[in-house]
């Protein structure tokens, strides 16, 4: 169920224009679906999300103070990390458990705050790699050519394709780690999509990448929504989040303390609250 | 998208990065320093006395020999688990153990032929590699590291005690399980040797001045002089020239010219008609893949260089008899350079054709998919996670490949000599295959044979200088006799590690910026 | 009658003799024999000894005489085994040590050797049970305060550099033999100045490591697999230049050497293991001691917790490590020089412990010092005690098995922090 992009979040017509801005509320078609997930680290709670609905097809932006947990609940949900307690489920199938390779295969890709351009490796093979379903990859097949030669020129050419669109096939040769920063980040968004996910989370995709570049990262994460991809992303960058999101959500201190359209995030008592440290003249409300 | 952002993504910090493909590393360094210490160790004993062709001619054998062969094996193995997959396996003489004990048990303990023991090699590595990979497989480099020796050590103490003696011989261990392998030698009895005759001196001299002008010419490649030579294309006459003088002197067996001297415009021998004819086929196909026809079009570079092969082909079989003619090295001049028995020949061939086969093996996994797998493994195993690689049994498959050439190595070696015991396989055995490997250059297909050649050559050459110059008195012989020269090589082989790792990681084939050594 | 009829047998035995051996041989005169007699020094009779061959066939049994005597001729020089059947032992005597039922000897070409089988009161299955324990168990300790001495300095190592320092065992090494070298150079010095001497130059040569090699690299940026590999080269270098100049044969000190064991209880120790045990404890205590109570200690304890924290506390962090070196250097050499009283000299001793300090180290806790003096004690322990019902071929084997079992199951060890391992 793919968006509308000319109706933005907060109008009339957007999907989840009906929706409640509470935390945990239920979305008309979620894609991804997480119940009473906790992650502790001696002792501390890092995540202790109750109940969190992602709606397919939209951008939902996830913020919150550093040390909110958000990274944790990405690796958590992802399968980079076990979960002490909780079940998610992700197009309808539970993945709680599920590990990190298979959560991949199941179409949840990710990407790292760190980004993971595999530096040693081309950019074209960065790119090779991500394709799914390779016969080739497989230890007996690998050893006949014939077996994969046709897959692989296959796999190339939707290769150069995406890295066209992301205006990085003239680095195509060239050592991933000899890359720019935000080039860097522009082949992991390349590279996600070679593996023809649902759903993508990003984790903080704008950091390091100069202001100039955001607004071409924007455009094309705003393009991934246009195709049917869901997204959820975790942001710092303000400016950013009200921009693209169709849904924002906001955590703090392991628990997600409010939800809405981006405009209403904006003047949350418990977001503020959240951010600034419950410093200022009102109570701080309970979540 | 706004002109600004189509800009600002093109912006590019071209880093380091060069074009892929073209090393920038040279290995000539590391080059000259071994040659060095070979030329020093000569010197030093010609000034004691001892004969240094001797010692060459030694450390030839040892490097060419079977143990050169096993240690390429076992390096290639480990090359699969460390170079190109990143795991630190310190057991590796674990899997050598399983894989000599394979084949010595299946032969003399169970009375099977050489082919069903050498599959029980192969089969109990396997069973090893799984033991070893289930529960280890997912600890950080070092842990691994640790397990592994003290997986080796274990596989070893129980191959030794008493109480197994019945399956593996105990301490003394398993022999006389070398009959058939050694029965099936086709090779005639006899003495063989590879030598340098006084022609081959010759062609050999004269190409190497060639080259070192052509090297020099490409060096320089502004001075008039350079371009005239026209490296490039020189290269090819002279790699022509080469083959058509060997084709000249090789081919004579094939000759079905029948013998004798016939008249053609000249009067010549049967074996001349023969060399032009056989010249004259190479040379036009050269010539034919030079003008664009065969299968494949050849880029413009090789097709001046075919061109100017062919060229090389027809001067070599025109001008050979006057080439040799001119030949200074006196008629019966003959230089040995390894001499075989058909003993040592047979289990020579035979080790390095498995190398062979195994850097084949090695070389069609690695440009396969599978391989951009592995080493995107080696790289960053969170990152291949994400693109739904299953990173546990890829490891596993890894450690499982070099693990069942280690065992190949292992057999080779019992059946090189011919006993299996426990106390041979140390953990020094592990840290030699390393020294080798990195020496050769990881993560490169001919890295291991290379290291292999390069490492028992100087390990020889080095024992036996200090052999010789201990027999003639030049060492005090308290300290340097039998044993103590043993502990030489390994203090040596130590410093060279050491050396190696600090200075030159990538050793003599490797890439620095392809260099995966960090653990985070 | 008698004196012409053994004439008569005599002959008669020399004859067959003569003719069962091959022309030209000697007389066959190889054979073992023994006197068995009990703690009050009487003889005892009807005791029968077996006499096995190399490939374990039974050469022949002998039952001691009235005099205690008993005697085995063996067909030739070799090696051969003779077991005493307890159960043809008088009630009330027993073997005084169980172990040695079955004794493994040699025989050279014309030899007649001696064997003795020590006899005493017979005790108790329990008893003797509870003795065995008890003796392994206080070997273990002895074992294990060893090697606890030697691994601090490698966990130390670990944590405060991250390095596995796979030459730690050939320290070991090199400090036993610095002190042999001291103590048998001519005028020899006694053991005790030669160990102050030789832990001294130890730890000089761990400080010059640090600082001339590892930290240079370190400056440099250089990867820890690199460095570890270098560490190897390290080990490899040292023991084989041991080995040149030490032989590979083994040696013991001038003093201490010949004790007789006192007996504590159950247990048997001789005086110099009572006393290396009583200070390798005092030792243990001692750097316990030193971590906790002392700046320095707590300087490298932050050290070991969190690098960076602990330099941006003002701790100097590069002489931190540099007197961790030091110190772990000198620990292992005096580890060394125990083992080298408790036992003997030889160039692979250290190689031989590298192994069980990583068996204790990580069962303890990898950077943790307490961690390694725990773990090593259980290694020391498990190693003794296998050999109660195992070969004792494979006590080492044991320590290793729980190595890995180890890693498998908490791979932070007993007392180690949950980081991650994998």
């Amino acid at each position: 169920m793919s968006s509308d992009p000319t109706v933005g979040p907060g109008t009339a017509a957007h999907p989840l224009a009906a929706v409640p801005p509470e935390p945990g509320v239920a979305k008309p078609d979620p894609i991804l679906v997480v119940d009473g997930v906790v992650k502790s680290f001696g002792g501390l709670r890092a995540v202790d999300v109750a109940h969190l609905e992602v709606p397919r097809g939209l951008i939902t932006g996830l913020i919150g103070p550093n040390g909110a947990g958000k990274t944790t609940f990405f690796n958590v949900i992802s399968g980079f990390e076990a979960a002490d307690q909780g079940t998610w489920t992700f197009d309808g199938q539970p993945l709680a458990k599920v590990p990190a390779h298979r959560v991949a295969r199941r179409g949840m890709v990710r990407t790292f705050q760190l980004t993971k351009a595999l530096g040693r490796m081309s950019v074209l093979e960065n790119m090779m790699l991500a394709a799914i379903g390779q016969r080739g990859e497989r230890f007996l097949t690998s050893l006949v050519p014939g077996l994969w030669r046709g897959e692989e020129e296959a796999n190339r050419r939707r290769a150069e394709e995406l890295l066209a669109r992301f205006r990085l096939d003239r680095m195509r040769e060239e050592y991933a780690g000899t890359l720019s920063g935000g080039q860097k980040k522009l082949l992991e968004m390349a590279r996600a999509l070679m593996v023809q996910p649902k759903m993508v989370l990003l984790d903080e995709p704008m950091a390091g990448v100069n202001p100039a570049l955001t607004q071409s990262l924007l455009g094309h994460v705003k393009a991934l929504r246009d195709e049917g991809m869901t997204v959820l992303f975790v942001e710092h960058d303000m400016d950013v989040v009200m921009d693209i999101s169709d849904w924002v959500v906001c955590m703090a201190q392991g628990r997600i303390i409010a939800e809405g359209p981006p405009a209403s995030i904006g003047t949350n008592r418990a977001v503020i609250d959240a951010y600034l440290g419950g410093q200022h003249d009102d109570p701080p409300q309970v979540p | 998208m706004t002109s600004t952002t189509q800009r600002s993504d093109q912006q590019a910090t071209v880093g380091a990065g060069a074009p892929r493909g073209r090393r920038t590393d040279s290995p000539w360094g590391l080059v000259a320093v071994l040659v060095a210490l070979l030329l020093v160790v000569m010197v030093a004993a010609e000034m004691i006395g001892v004969r240094s062709q001797a010692i060459f001619v030694e450390a030839l054998r040892v490097a060419t020999g079977p143990s050169a062969a096993v240690y390429a094996l076992v390096a290639i193995g480990l090359n699969m688990h460390f170079g190109y997959t990143g795991l630190l396996n310190f057991g590796q003489v674990g899997f050598m153990l399983v894989g000599a004990y394979g084949i010595a048990i299946g032969v003399a303990i169970l009375g099977w032929s050489l082919w069903p023991a050498l599959l029980l090699s192969v089969l109990f590595a396997v069973a090893l590699a799984l033991l070893l990979g289930i529960p280890t497989l997912r600890l950080r480099a070092d842990y691994l590291a640790i397990t592994t020796i003290a997986a080796a050590e274990i596989l070893r103490f129980v191959f030794r005690v008493r109480q197994a003696r019945p399956v593996t011989g105990g301490v003394r261990g398993l022999f006389g399980f070398t009959g058939d392998f050694y029965r099936v030698n086709p090779i005639p009895t006899g003495e063989y040797a590879v030598a340098l005759t006084q022609r081959t001196l010759w062609v050999l001299l004269l190409a190497a001045l060639a080259a070192a002008v052509l090297v020099l010419a490409s060096r320089m490649a502004g001075a008039w002089w350079a371009r005239a030579v026209q490296p490039q294309r020189a290269w090819g006459a002279l790699a022509g020239t080469l083959v058509g003088l060997w084709l000249g002197a090789g081919l004579t067996v094939l000759n079905p010219i029948p013998a004798g001297r016939y008249r053609l415009l000249v009067t010549t021998t049967h074996a001349r008609i023969w060399g032009l004819v056989v010249a004259a086929l190479i040379a036009g196909a050269l010539a034919a893949l030079a003008r664009g026809h065969g299968r494949r079009g050849l880029t413009e570079r090789r097709q001046s260089l075919a061109g100017a092969a062919a060229v090389g082909v027809a001067a070599a079989a025109v001008l050979a008899p006057a080439f040799y003619a001119v030949n200074p090295f006196p008629d019966d001049y003959l230089f040995a350079l390894l001499r075989f028995s058909e003993r040592r020949l047979w289990v020579v061939l035979v080790g390095w054709s498995l190398v062979a086969l195994a850097c084949l093996f090695v070389w069609a996994l690695m440009r396969s998919p599978w391989g951009r797998v592995v080493k995107s493994i080696r790289e960053d195993e969170d990152a291949a996670r994400s693109l739904g690689k299953n990173v546990f049994s890829y490891k596993m498959q890894s450690l499982v490949i070099g693990g069942v050439m280690g065992a190949i190595g292992g057999a080779l070696l019992a059946l090189t000599i011919q006993t299996v015991q426990p106390d041979t396989f140390l953990p020094q055995l592990t840290f030699f295959a390393y020294t080798v490997l990195i020496l050769g250059g990881a993560a490169r297909i001919l890295g291991p044979v290379v290291g292999s050649v390069v490492f028992w050559f100087i390990v020889a050459g080095v024992d036996g200088f200090l052999r010789r110059a201990a027999a003639v008195g030049a060492l005090p012989e308290q300290y340097f006799h039998a044993g103590s020269i043993g502990a030489v090589r390994f203090a040596f082989v130590g410093v060279g590690l050491m050396l190696l790792m600090i200075y030159r990681p990538q050793g003599l084939l490797g890439d620095r910026r392809e260099m995966q050594l960090d653990v985070q | 009658m008698r004196i012409p009829m053994r004439v008569g047998v005599g002959a008669l035995l020399l004859l067959i003799a003569l003719l069962a051996v091959p022309a030209g041989a000697q007389e066959n005169a190889e054979g073992v024999r023994g006197t068995l007699t009990n703690q009050a020094g009487e003889p005892v009779e009807g005791v029968d000894i077996t006499v096995r061959d190399a490939e374990g066939d039974v050469v022949d049994t002998a039952t001691s005489d009235e005099e205690g005597a008993w005697s085995v001729p063996v067909p030739g020089p070799g090696s051969y085994e003779a077991t005493l059947d307890t159960d043809t032992l008088p009630g009330e005597l027993g073997l005084t040590d169980p172990e040695r039922q079955t004794l493994s000897f040699t025989i050279r070409t014309g030899q007649n050797r001696t064997l003795i089988f020590q006899l005493g009161e017979r005790e108790t299955a329990a008893a003797q049970m509870f003795g065995r324990v008890a003796q392994s168990g206080v070997n273990g300790i002895k074992f294990g305060l060893i090697i606890a001495m030697t691994a601090i300095g490698l966990s130390l190592i670990f944590g405060t550099t991250g390095l596995i320092n796979f030459a730690h065992g050939d320290l070991v090494t090199m400090g036993a033999v610095t002190a042999f070298v001291i103590n048998t150079a001519v005028p020899g010095v006694h053991l005790i100045p030669a160990t102050f001497l030789a832990v001294a130059v130890c730890a000089g040569f761990g400080g010059a490591l640090e600082a001339g090699l590892f930290r240079p690299l370190r400056r440099r940026r250089t990867g820890l697999i690199q460095l570890l590999v270098i560490t190897v080269g390290l080990a490899f270098l040292l023991r084989h230049v041991i080995l040149f100049f030490f032989g590979g044969s083994r040696r013991t000190y001038l003093n201490y050497a010949l004790q007789s064991a006192v007996e504590i209880g159950p247990v048997r120790l001789t005086p110099r293991e009572i006393v290396v045990m009583a200070l390798s404890l005092v030792v243990l205590i001692g750097v316990g001691l030193l971590l906790t109570k002392t700046r320095l200690g707590k300087a490298m304890r932050a050290v070991s917790d969190n690098r960076d924290l602990a330099e941006s506390s003002g701790i100097n962090v590069e002489r931190i490590i540099l007197v961790v070196w030091m110190l772990g250097a000198a620990l292992a050499a005096l580890g060394g020089i125990f083992q080298g009283v408790v036992v003997n000299v030889n160039y692979l001793m250290g190689f031989r412990l590298l192994l069980l300090m990583f068996a204790g180290v990580i069962l303890g806790g990898l950077g943790t010092a307490y961690g390694a003096i725990v773990g090593s004690l259980v290694v020391g322990i498990v190693t003794e005690l296998s050999t109660l019902w195992f070969p004792a071929e494979l006590k080492y084997m044991w320590a290793l098995l729980v190595l890995i079992v180890i890693l498998l199951i908490r791979p932070q060890g007993i007392l180690g922090r949950r980081e991650r391992v994998g």
